[in-house]
């Protein structure tokens, strides 16, 4: 309930956007346009199994083990 | 400057390192007698490592005897906030949800300083997941500012300026995703600059809003921020969101631009809200600038009312997809008490996310959501295009602007509970970051209580080197950087 209150009293803040004239303004995503930013599609070292692993709480033979998903 | 060598400045520290008056080691060892000391009381660090500190002095001193040393960053302790990755060392964002995550890789920014020979010291303390304006959303505990412990050294890179502040480090890195490098310099009383969007890679820093994350140096000096910057500065293909640019020498160009320039004060910036004592620090700032020959124009930023909601829509956006990753799964935090798969899920992330990183999650899941795409996050990013022309129309008049960096002094651990009150801290800074624009604090007085103020200046896109020189035009001519804290 405590978040309740403190969301709606940002989402309330949030309101003062409305007083905005934005008819016609394009959308800003970045505030530089850089677009379509390609990487050369070749193989490159990465990380190993084991380091990529090296934060996985529970793993067997190189995979993450999880819960039963299905039954 | 201080003669204790914790307080001293790259500048002087590599001069005598140079000139083989002082070691690398010698260097590191005081540095680590001093976060002794202070630590208990400043908490600016999650953790350090003494021996690998030590270590990586000691191959500093060897390329020295070798004369292979690497330039002025060779054998300098450098702090790192908790949100940057150093392989083999913990990387927490001062969360829970990454209590025990050991970074697989180096950060650019990580490999860069490595290979400036400088010595990587301590993963400074910070609010989690970088969201805050105190360091008090640390899951570790709150840090102490260094001139005054029972106040908020500011955030969410506190602990990286409480560090350098302390003399815990010569330099340190954060990261700005709306004020929080500049906003913990103004109350620690050092010098803090946020890039350019795209000047530095964030290849390996944490995300946290990624439009307008950027990674910058803490420095004492802006001429050692200068230096700091050119290591870290640089085009990364494994961003793609840097940007092809060139980096000047900024160390070298702080002694050819000299001004006068032409400064901007955003009238919006000086308006209610703002500590009386701040404000006249600032105005006393300004009236250097004057006295020096720079013309002082007033401009306006008349969408300035309209950044803290663009932000918190824009900044909680983002965040609630960056954070999608941490489910308990592949790293991080995993609870012992899910029924199953997708209760896997909530329970890892109910437990090891904090209060504030569960309410900015909601928020920004909320205002993504269809129904309310348009109304907020759609309205957000056209009022961040009208923040961004405001700032590009005044700099066709000025060559920079000059404002406050924070509304007020550092405050009481403790004081500020509402959410709200808590985001106005970044009223001043967050238009910076809404624009990608570079921004600097450099201290410029302290309150009747001791406490430190910061003064901002925000430039032009790319064009750091001249913000730089402004910055260090008046900082020569104060002594304000020279000061320590007693602790």
């Amino acid at each position: 309930m405590e978040y309740a209150k403190q969301l709606v009293q940002v989402l309330g803040h949030f309101e003062r956007l409305k007083a905005v004239d934005v008819s016609g303004i394009e959308p800003s995503s970045h505030a530089f346009d850089v677009t379509n930013v390609w990487a050369d599609d070749v193989v490159r070292p990465g990380l190993t199994v084991a380091d990529a692993l090296r934060n996985a709480l529970s793993q067997r033979d190189h995979m993450v083990v999880v819960p039963k998903v299905v039954e | 400057m201080s003669s204790d060598l914790h307080f001293c400045t790259i500048t002087d520290l590599s001069a005598q390192l140079a000139a083989k008056e002082l070691s690398a080691t010698d260097l590191m060892s005081a540095v680590i007698a001093r976060t002794r000391a202070v630590e208990p009381r400043v908490h600016a660090f999650n953790s350090c490592d003494e021996a690998n500190a030590l270590t990586q002095a000691a191959a500093s001193d060897a390329r020295r005897d070798d004369g292979q040393s690497l330039g002025p960053l060779d054998g300098i302790p450098i702090a790192l906030k908790d949100v940057i990755a150093v392989t083999g060392q913990p990387l927490t964002a001062s969360s829970k949800m990454l209590e025990d995550f050991v970074s697989p890789y180096d950060a650019t920014v990580t490999t860069k300083l490595k290979n400036a020979g400088a010595v990587l010291w301590g993963r400074a303390n910070c609010d989690e997941f970088a969201m805050g304006s105190s360091t008090e959303n640390s899951a570790f505990g709150p840090t102490g500012n260094p001139w005054d412990v029972t106040r908020v050294p500011g955030g969410s890179s506190g602990g990286s300026a409480a560090a350098l502040a302390a003399g815990e480090a010569i330099a340190a890195l954060g990261s700005d995703t709306g004020g929080s490098i500049r906003q913990p310099a103004a109350l620690c009383g050092v010098v803090g600059l946020k890039p350019t969007y795209g000047l530095v890679s964030r290849y390996g820093l944490i995300a946290y809003a990624s439009s307008l994350d950027q990674i910058g140096p803490f420095a004492r000096t802006v001429e050692d921020a200068a230096i700091v910057l050119g290591a870290i500065a640089g085009h990364d293909e494994r961003d793609s969101t840097s940007f092809k640019t060139d980096i000047p020498n900024y160390r070298a160009e702080l002694a050819t631009r000299r001004g006068p320039w032409k400064l901007g004060i955003p009238k919006e910036y000086f308006a209610e809200g703002l500590d009386p004592e701040i404000g006249a620090a600032v105005e006393k700032a300004i009236a250097f600038y004057k006295s020096q020959g720079c013309e002082i124009r007033e401009v306006s930023l008349p969408h300035t009312q309209y950044c803290l909601d663009t932000y918190y829509i824009i900044a909680t956006a983002e965040a609630s997809s960056n954070l999608a990753r941490y489910d308990g799964i592949r790293y991080g935090h995993r609870s012992k008490n899910a029924k199953d798969v997708v209760d896997l899920y909530f329970q890892s992330r109910a437990e090891g996310f904090g209060a504030e990183v569960k309410r900015r999650l909601i928020l920004g899941t909320y205002v993504l959501s269809s129904g309310y795409y348009d109304a907020y996050y759609l309205r957000a990013q056209k009022v961040r295009t009208l923040i961004r022309r405001d700032f590009l129309n005044a700099y066709r008049e000025v060559d920079a602007l000059i404002t406050p960096t924070s509304p007020i002094p550092a405050f009481k651990i403790g004081e500020k509970s509402d959410p709200l009150a808590m985001y106005l801290c970044d009223i001043y800074t967050i238009g910076v970051n809404l624009a990608g624009l570079p921004a600097i604090s450099v201290p410029c007085g302290f309150t009747k209580s001791n406490l430190p103020i910061g003064v901002q200046l925000i430039g032009q896109p790319f064009q750091e080197a001249n913000l730089l020189a402004i910055a260090h035009a008046y900082e020569r001519a104060h002594e304000w950087s020279a000061k320590t804290p007693n602790l």
